[in-house]
């Protein structure tokens, strides 16, 4: 099989993967390799053997004894391009007279190969990495048991690939590990010692509320008061987080509860930050929900709607009972340059972003799984152009009542 | 008749807060700073109910009414409710509330001892 320049072999995409999985390319000499090519030479009784890499232009030698100096060629006249292309040894006796190799740079040229043989080094989804080979510039043959002994041999070249990659797993695992616990402590941390201090600053300011006279005083103690909020419930959001990242989900609440001041609660805590516009159609029953948590998934909608939508149109949220289903619909909804259909299916999952966002890509994913978690759910919809709703379908906690 | 509360935390920030709201709502209020303070006020004086912070130097808010075993309504609040937390509370008959939600605290009490 002669692939012509250019052209890449079927599968090529996925093998150049997984020579690129094992990170062997451009490594160090390394004795057990070494040990494995002398083995080989000395098997075969041939001057020079070889462990090779074939990567996407070149092949490159993790080993090379008997060639002094050489630590790659490049792929095109290289047998092992030709090796790895099947998938048992490839054996070429006289090269000068192989209609495969005679016209081949390396048998004619200088080197004067004639004598090859190689054996695949096959991963274990059945890509071939390179190959284990054995070379003589006299043509010979290769009786059956030196074979089987290439054949082991090339085994144990895989098998210390293979152990080289779990140890490189394991060490990348247990440092992404130690760096997510340590975040988690770190925000827990934060979190817990602003908690005390902001429930005091709640505290206070509706101290300064009772008995004011003051118009200007009354203003400034409302931003005070939404700031502290915001705050209050950004710490609350933050602590969430790091639990729904962990797949634990908070203790839920579930009562009967009226809706209204719930979403009037997550738009105020944004009204700092853009105009949000709450509508009530026609007296919608209760609900069943948490009410903590509900707050948290409408304001990470509210809160997405301001940030994408324009500063000089509202966000609008609106509420409406649908006595058919027993349920209570939550519309937030913004004029903003909406979300291509391709990313509509994705926008719940963890760690999804849109390619121009600067969050975390949690936010959704934790607001669809507390919405989840309440039998409640959240569709999204959108035409660019012309904005995003976002719809919050939570249970009626009635459903004949109206 | 008045009614007394006796309220331990050792943050100043919570006792003053907490006790203004109280007060405003016509509480005679008594606070203390730490939990061998609060096991003392609690044996020499009259309550309607105690407000216990659980986290305190000394002894926990638990700890307390473990040791008063009072017949008077004891709220242990926290910034940390676990599920642990509202067991053990329960197991020692105590009622629970969050540190983080001075509104909810002060509703609880009054729910607590409404006649």
């Amino acid at each position: 099989m002669k692939s012509s320049s250019g052209v890449a072999p079927v599968g090529e995409e996925q093998r150049l993967a997984a020579v690129r999985r094992y990170d062997i390319l451009d490594t160090p000499p390394d004795g057990a390799f070494d040990r494995v090519t002398a083995l080989a030479a000395r098997v075969c009784q041939v001057p020079i053997s070889t462990i090779t890499i074939v990567d996407e232009d070149r092949i490159w030698f993790k080993s090379a004894l008997g060639l002094d100096g050489v630590s790659q060629i490049d792929r095109e006249p290289g047998l092992c391009a030709s090796a790895i292309m099947q998938q048992t040894p490839y054996l070429v006796s006289d090269a000068a007279i192989d209609p495969r190799t005679l016209d081949n740079p390396l048998v004619c040229g200088e080197l004067g190969l004639r004598f090859y043989a190689a054996v695949p080094l096959r991963t274990g989804d059945g890509h071939n990495l390179g190959t284990l080979n054995v070379i003589d510039c006299e043509p010979r043959d290769l009786p059956d048991e030196q074979l089987a002994m290439l054949e082991d041999l090339a085994a144990i070249v895989m098998d210390e690939l293979e152990l080289r990659l779990s140890a490189k797993r394991d060490v990348e695992l247990e440092s992404l590990r130690a760096a997510a616990a340590f975040r988690d402590t770190v925000v827990a941390g934060i979190s817990h010692e602003m908690r005390t201090p902001l429930a005091v600053l709640n505290g206070l300011v509706d101290l300064f509320g009772a008995d004011s006279q003051d118009g200007a005083a009354d203003e400034l103690r409302e931003v005070f008061r939404r700031q502290v909020r915001y705050l209050n419930h950004q710490v609350e959001q933050f602590l969430d987080y790091t639990h729904l990242e962990h797949g634990e989900l908070p203790g839920l609440q579930i009562e009967p509860s009226p809706l209204a001041p719930v979403v009037e609660e997550a738009a105020d805590l944004h009204r700092d930050r853009g105009r949000v516009e709450v509508e009530v159609v026609d007296d919608p029953p209760p609900v069943l929900i948490d009410a903590r948590q509900t707050l948290h998934v409408l304001s990470e909608l509210v809160s997405n709607a301001v940030r994408f939508g324009p500063s000089d149109e509202p966000v609008r949220i609106r509420i409406t009972g649908d006595s058919d289903e027993g349920t209570v619909r939550v519309e937030v909804a913004d004029r903003g340059p909406g979300i291509p259909a391709q990313a509509l299916p994705h926008l719940f999952e963890r760690y999804y972003r849109s390619p121009d966002s600067t969050g975390t890509g949690l936010g959704l994913f934790v607001a669809n799984a507390l919405a989840d978690a309440q039998g409640a759910r959240i569709e999204a919809a959108s035409t660019p152009g012309d904005g995003s709703r976002f719809t919050l379908v939570l249970p009626a906690a009635d459903g004949d009542r109206r | 008749m008045t009614r007394r509360v006796l309220l331990a935390d050792d943050e100043a920030g919570i006792r003053t807060v907490v006790g203004l709201q109280l007060q405003r709502r016509g509480w005679e209020v008594l606070t203390v700073s730490d939990g061998e303070a609060a096991l003392a006020a609690a044996r020499t004086g009259d309550y309607d109910v105690l407000v216990l912070d659980q986290r305190m130097p000394g002894l926990t808010g638990l700890e307390v009414a473990q040791a008063l075993a009072t017949e008077v309504p004891v709220i242990v609040y926290s910034a940390y409710l676990d599920d642990e937390l509202h067991r053990q509370a329960r197991e020692l008959g105590c009622h629970t509330s969050t540190k983080t939600d001075i509104t909810a605290l002060l509703d609880r009490i009054e729910q607590l001892t409404a006649t």
